[in-house]
């Protein structure tokens, strides 16, 4: 008895409220993305979390959104250098815009910037991130340049937040 | 200064052999003399014997004004205003009683063969030569033919040759400005054939005032033939054909000829000095260039029959043909082809001795076609076609009370379609237009004239009405016609001395159609109707004197009241208030006169040139994330104060024999121009609300765009 309630018990009890943490963290991460359980080593679209994701936020007083379609980590390396995200925006007319495209940390954002660029057309989407991370987590605001037929738009969303 | 000196040349040789030719005379043979009525329309403006107000512009008032061009001959005379809307493409608006250019109908002799297609270059391929004189006719209800004069009509009268003649006129002056016209007349069968021939070049170079390298006023050609017979067929029946071509050629923003062939692939902001449109223009002058041609043929046939002893009947047919090709450097082509025809049927008798009855019925069709290989083939937007079919029955009434009130009751019954095919809108309508004019002779000299008028006009929108800005395509969302009721009094005098009147004219317009830019970037702009009645008020007090010894002195002050939400729906700023001088001198065989012109101070914040910047400047595209990079964004807002300004106009004319005269004219002898004074037409012109959006525009127009210019000049009647 003593043995049971030294040792059993309170292992029994740790045991549930360690238990009961990862829900609440799973919790956290569903409104944030969750950390994968497993990682892929080709380039695969397991998910991270549940996607897709909307993030809306205010371009001179008009909503503007982007969506987060898939994310992962090349090679399955979990690291900022490997990750990728795809993702689209609202900035679009008539079917012309972007669409969707992969961006990627930029080497000299120190973490809270992810790009994507075709230089051909000087056209780009940069997103920075409320603070460092290893995968987009929390946008702050985005900017796309994009072609509509023959001129470039320069658009920004700011105040970005997650659409739940 | 070689057109200079090739005037004066032409005029030492022209005055030798006119010295050998007279030498060679007959003195036996008297001329012979023909009796005209032109000095008593000379002495009046005002036609005294119409029941509408109408004011005529004289031949000569056109020659002393140097006009080469209708948009010239009219500007700044009453009521009438001729704006520059695109400081680099030349397109103008003429308008009348404050309201838009599309509210003011040109004719030909009483045939309505413009429409809202041919306006915006139109009024600049309407040459002179050959012109008698213009009418001017206020307010809605102004013709009976032309239901659309919702602002007035300007009623172009062609020449009828009462005799022979020949004339020639030549001009030429600085900053490339040129003329060459000429009229033949003939007649034969004892004045029973009359036959005319007019013909005229014209020329105007670019200026860039500010030496920018772009051009505030383009470089524009004119061309134009007309060719007039008339015939009695017999003692009651008579014919007449006219056939006028006329074309002109406009090359925008390039100071260096640069003459693009196609449209620019990609549309980038062009560079300017530190990205300030007042200082250098450091870029291709392809980004900068427009190029607007425009080729017009008109055929016109009237035949009249005399029917018992008064009647008549009048049958008209007409069409008009019209070609467009221009490449705009906001990156597109655009060409259009447009046909206009009208016909009428129009029998007038006196039903007594009292009333004189017109009955008529008249129809037009208009088919405008486009084409762009950059808006349709690769941005893939609709075409703007549209076809436009009106016939209308009609009746007037034209009551002389007694020796003192002329009453005209009239009202027509339209049906109205137009059809936009591609933007699969249709609007039709039946309207009813009634038109009262009453006019009282209170005496010998005072005359009084009250106008009410019902207009309309079918709007037909397309990628001009944006004039260029619709790159983006547009969408229509017109629902019904735009109509207006006008409502106007105008009192005048005469004696052999003095002529002074005063009018005012209310104007109230419904269903206004206006493109409303669309407030994401890369839309297309909706035509659609403004919801709300807006009201336009213009009056006038003018004055004439005509002294003994030669000298006339003209004197006249208007003002213009448009409401607030009207005048955010225009184009441009317009004309608030305006006065003008004119002082005449005849002496021996010398003519002088001294134009001088006031336009008032003008708000232009209320014309939304609010959104007209001088600069951009790179600002963060996020100030609490730097690492976005930085946008371009506009900043130093252009001037909102158009300044009150005044422009003189100085001519002299000698005659050394009736048939010649010598001029010399001097046109801005101040040499004002808004790009002078420190605000050029040239802005970047945000587009919504957004700073970021922003386009290179041309249309920040206010004054004068040419400066001073000196005109040598050489008239003939050979």
């Amino acid at each position: 008895m003593k043995l049971y309630l030294k040792y059993v018990i309170p292992l029994f009890t740790a045991i549930v409220i360690i238990s009961g943490c990862g829900k609440e963290n799973q919790a956290l991460d569903s409104q944030q993305g969750s950390r994968p359980e497993t990682s892929s080593t080709e380039d695969s679209s397991v998910q991270l979390r549940q996607l897709p994701l909307v993030f809306e936020g205010t371009d001179k007083g008009r909503p503007c959104r982007m969506m987060l379609h898939r994310e992962w980590y090349e090679g399955g390396v979990v690291d900022r250098k490997n990750y990728r995200a795809e993702l689209s925006t609202s900035y679009e007319h008539d079917g012309e815009g972007l669409g969707k495209q992969i961006v990627a940390f930029s080497a000299l954002g120190d973490g809270k910037l992810l790009e994507w660029d075709r230089a051909a057309t000087r056209e780009f989407i940069k997103l920075a991130l409320k603070a460092p991370s290893d995968k987009m987590l929390d946008p702050a605001s985005f900017r796309v340049k994009w072609l509509h037929d023959d001129h470039l738009h320069d658009n920004t969303c700011i105040n970005v937040k997650l659409v739940p | 200064m070689s057109n200079v000196r090739l005037i004066l040349m032409a005029s030492v040789l022209l005055f030798a052999v006119k010295t050998s030719v007279a030498a060679d005379d007959n003195p036996e043979q008297l001329p012979e003399v023909i009796v005209t009525d032109e000095k008593s329309l000379e002495q009046s403006r005002i036609d005294r014997g119409a029941v509408l107000p109408t004011e005529r512009i004289s031949k000569k008032r056109i020659e002393q004004k140097r006009a080469q061009t209708l948009a010239e001959a009219v500007a700044h005379e009453s009521g009438v205003d001729t704006q520059t809307s695109c400081a680099n493409c030349g397109a103008k608006r003429v308008t009348i009683n404050g309201l838009r250019g599309e509210h003011t109908t040109i004719m030909v002799d009483g045939v309505p063969l413009h429409s809202a297609v041919s306006s915006f270059y139109g009024v600049d391929a309407v040459p002179m030569a050959g012109v008698e004189a213009i009418d001017v006719i206020r307010g809605a209800g102004a013709a009976l033919t032309a239901p659309e004069a919702i602002g007035g009509v300007l009623n172009i009268i062609t020449e009828t040759p009462k005799r022979p003649f020949a004339t020639t006129n030549l001009q030429g002056g600085t900053a490339n400005t040129s003329l060459l016209s000429g009229a033949a007349a003939e007649t034969a069968l004892d004045g029973k054939f009359r036959f005319l021939a007019a013909g005229q070049f014209a020329r105007q170079g670019l200026w860039d005032i500010d030496k920018n390298g772009v051009s505030e006023f383009p470089e524009f050609t004119n061309a134009g033939v007309i060719v007039k017979a008339q015939t009695d067929l017999t003692a009651s029946q008579s014919l007449e054909v006219r056939y006028a071509w006329q074309s002109i050629s406009i090359l925008g923003g390039t100071t260096d000829g640069t003459r693009p062939t196609t449209f620019l692939t990609n549309v980038d902001s062009p560079s300017f000095d530190g990205n300030d449109v007042s200082r250098r223009y450091l870029d291709s002058q392809s980004k900068i260039a427009d190029v607007i041609g425009l080729k017009r043929h008109e055929l016109v046939g009237r035949f009249k029959q005399r029917v018992g002893a008064a009647s008549q009947l009048q049958l008209t047919t007409s069409g008009a043909w019209q070609a467009q090709d221009s490449i705009y450097f906001h990156g597109y082509d655009y060409t259009n082809r447009d046909f206009l025809s009208f016909s009428e049927i129009r029998y007038t008798t006196p039903l007594n001795v009292d009333h004189v009855l017109t009955l008529g019925a008249d129809g037009r069709l208009q088919n405008m076609n486009s084409s762009s290989e950059k808006l349709y083939g690769i941005k893939n937007l609709p075409p703007d076609d549209f076809k436009f079919q009106n016939g209308a029955l009609y009746a007037q009434d034209t009551w002389s009370v007694n020796e003192s009130h002329e009453l005209s009751l009239a009202s027509r019954f339209d049906y109205l379609s137009v059809k936009w095919p591609f933007q699969n809108r249709i609007v039709e309508r039946f309207l009813v237009s009634p038109r009262v004019h009453w006019k009282w002779m209170h005496d010998a000299q005072w005359t009084s004239r009250l106008s009410y008028g019902r207009g309309y006009r079918a709007p037909l929108s397309f990628f001009e009405s944006q004039h260029g800005l619709s790159e983006d395509g547009f969408t229509i969302g017109l629902t019904e016609i735009e109509t207006a009721h006008s409502l106007g009094y105008a009192a005048h005098h005469l004696t052999n001395r003095w002529e002074f009147g005063g009018g005012v004219y209310g104007t109230l317009l419904q269903n206004t159609a206006y493109a409303e830019e669309s407030q994401n970037a890369g839309d297309s702009a909706q035509f659609k109707n403004y919801s709300d009645s807006l009201g336009v008020v213009s009056s006038y007090l003018s004055g004439i004197y005509r002294a003994e010894n030669g000298w006339t002195l003209e004197t006249s002050i208007e003002d213009f009241r448009l409401a607030k939400a009207y005048k955010r729906l225009l184009p441009n700023a317009v004309t608030e208030q305006r006065a003008r001088l004119r002082i005449e001198k005849t002496w021996g065989g010398f003519e002088t006169s001294l134009i001088c012109t006031v336009i008032g101070s003008r708000d232009l914040a209320l014309y939304r040139y609010d959104q007209h910047y001088l600069t951009y400047e790179e600002v963060p595209a996020d100030p609490n994330n730097p690492a976005l990079g930085n946008v371009e964004e506009v900043s130093a807002r252009k001037n909102t104060k158009a300044p009150l300004y005044a422009t003189l106009d100085f001519t002299v004319a000698y005659h050394p024999a009736h048939s010649i005269e010598f001029s010399a004219s001097v046109l801005n002898l101040t040499s004002f121009t808004q790009t002078g004074y420190g605000d050029s037409p040239l802005a970047w012109g945000q587009h919504g609300p957004d700073p970021r959006h922003f386009h290179l525009d041309n249309m920040h127009v206010w004054g004068p765009l040419r400066g001073r210019v000196f005109i040598l000049g050489l008239k003939t009647d050979l």
